[in-house]
């Protein structure tokens, strides 16, 4: 079977619409709307769960970005960190300090299904601090990690639930 | 495409009471819901006549309706006004659909098809068509009829065919058993005679 695109009206659509207009009218089914308003409300509701996850307040983002591993917790001087997402949830500032000095770090968000995929990586600068003033957020299934690791080593530095 | 749904308000648009298809278009194109609403109301009949007509099976014909629906909402942006108006773009999605559709199918049947096929005129026209919808309806059908008596009887078949059956030139040359070429010259000539005579 020919594929459509040697569709002989492919360059006619006026006449398509046309025929199509006179053709005898069957009124649509009430379950046809029926079942598109509830696929446009599955849209809206995913939509705006999506938007809430990575749209937190700031301040709730930043305590749960701040935790460093448990075992490197407390003392002054510990890493810092804070994120600061945008209101539509695809863009992202990362903000550290206290970093050790001149080093590599690659930062990396956590699926719901586990995977773990590189976002971006910086060099912090002779104070230990490092930013990602602009970060694009990856699509796909929901983020509910993010990890801040040390190139050299792979250890964890910054971690925290989104 | 990813767009969160809006109201008119948030939309910040001020809607008119009797939109054109292309506001309608460039609406939803905002993520407009309560446009796609009038879109529907003004084409879903229209929509589901077409699709139904092409795979005579209301179950097909409502997924296939749903979808192009869906699609008109999700792909909004990717009409393009200089291939036609909206509504050529939306009975072309669901010309192309329901005959996507028809070729998924294991089984064709071979039906003789015909654009005004009296057995199928089961509902005159959607009991809530207004009057002046009723008119424009039959203003362009019998437009259409018009239009279609200038065509000779194999020029006739042979857009019917490709209309209604998603057939191909060489398809419909098979099946009536004409040369490809002379197929091709009569549905050429046999559409550009249908849009003079419609315009």
């Amino acid at each position: 079977m020919s594929p459509i695109s040697h569709d002989p009206l492919d360059r006619f659509p006026d006449v398509v619409a046309a025929l199509a207009a006179a053709l005898p009218s069957k009124a649509a089914p009430p379950t046809l709307k029926t079942r598109l308003d509830a696929r446009l409300r599955e849209f809206t509701r995913e939509r705006e769960a999506s938007f809430h996850l990575l749209s937190r307040p700031a301040d709730r983002v930043r305590e749960r970005l701040l935790a460093p591993p448990a075992s490197r917790r407390g003392g002054r001087g510990r890493p810092l960190g804070r994120v600061v997402v945008s209101a539509c949830g695809r863009e992202a500032a990362f903000f550290c300090w206290y970093l050790p000095a001149h080093e590599r770090f690659s930062l990396a968000v956590r699926r719901a299904d586990g995977s773990l995929e590189p976002v971006a990586a910086f060099r912090s600068d002779g104070a230990g601090d490092g930013e990602l003033p602009y970060l694009r957020l990856p699509s796909g299934p929901p983020l509910v990690a993010v990890e801040l690791r040390r190139e050299s080593t792979g250890e964890v530095a910054l971690a925290a639930r989104l | 495409m990813e767009r969160p749904a809006r109201t008119d308000a948030a939309a910040g648009t001020a809607a008119s009471p009797d939109p054109s298809d292309l506001e309608l278009v460039e609406r939803i194109r905002h993520g407009e819901q309560a446009a796609l609403d009038a879109l529907y109301r003004r084409y879903a009949s229209p929509v589901y006549s077409l699709v139904w007509k092409i795979l005579q099976n209301a179950e097909e014909a409502e997924d296939v309706a749903l979808d192009v629906f869906w699609q008109v909402w999700r792909q909004a942006d990717r009409y393009d006004a200089s291939r036609g108006a909206p509504p050529a773009w939306i009975f072309t999605l669901a010309r192309s659909r329901a005959i996507d559709r028809l070729r998924a199918r294991s089984r064709r049947e071979d039906r003789t098809v015909s654009i005004d096929d009296p057995g199928l005129n089961i509902d005159p026209l959607d009991e809530n068509a207004s009057p002046d919808e009723v008119v424009s309806f039959r203003q362009n059908r019998d437009a259409v009829r018009a239009a279609m008596t200038k065509l000779s009887a194999v020029q006739r078949e042979a857009v019917e065919l490709a209309f209604l059956k998603g057939m191909t030139h060489v398809e419909i040359a098979e099946k009536l058993g004409q040369p490809l070429g002379t197929v091709k010259t009569r549905i050429r000539q046999g559409l550009i005679r249908l849009r003079k005579h419609l315009d």
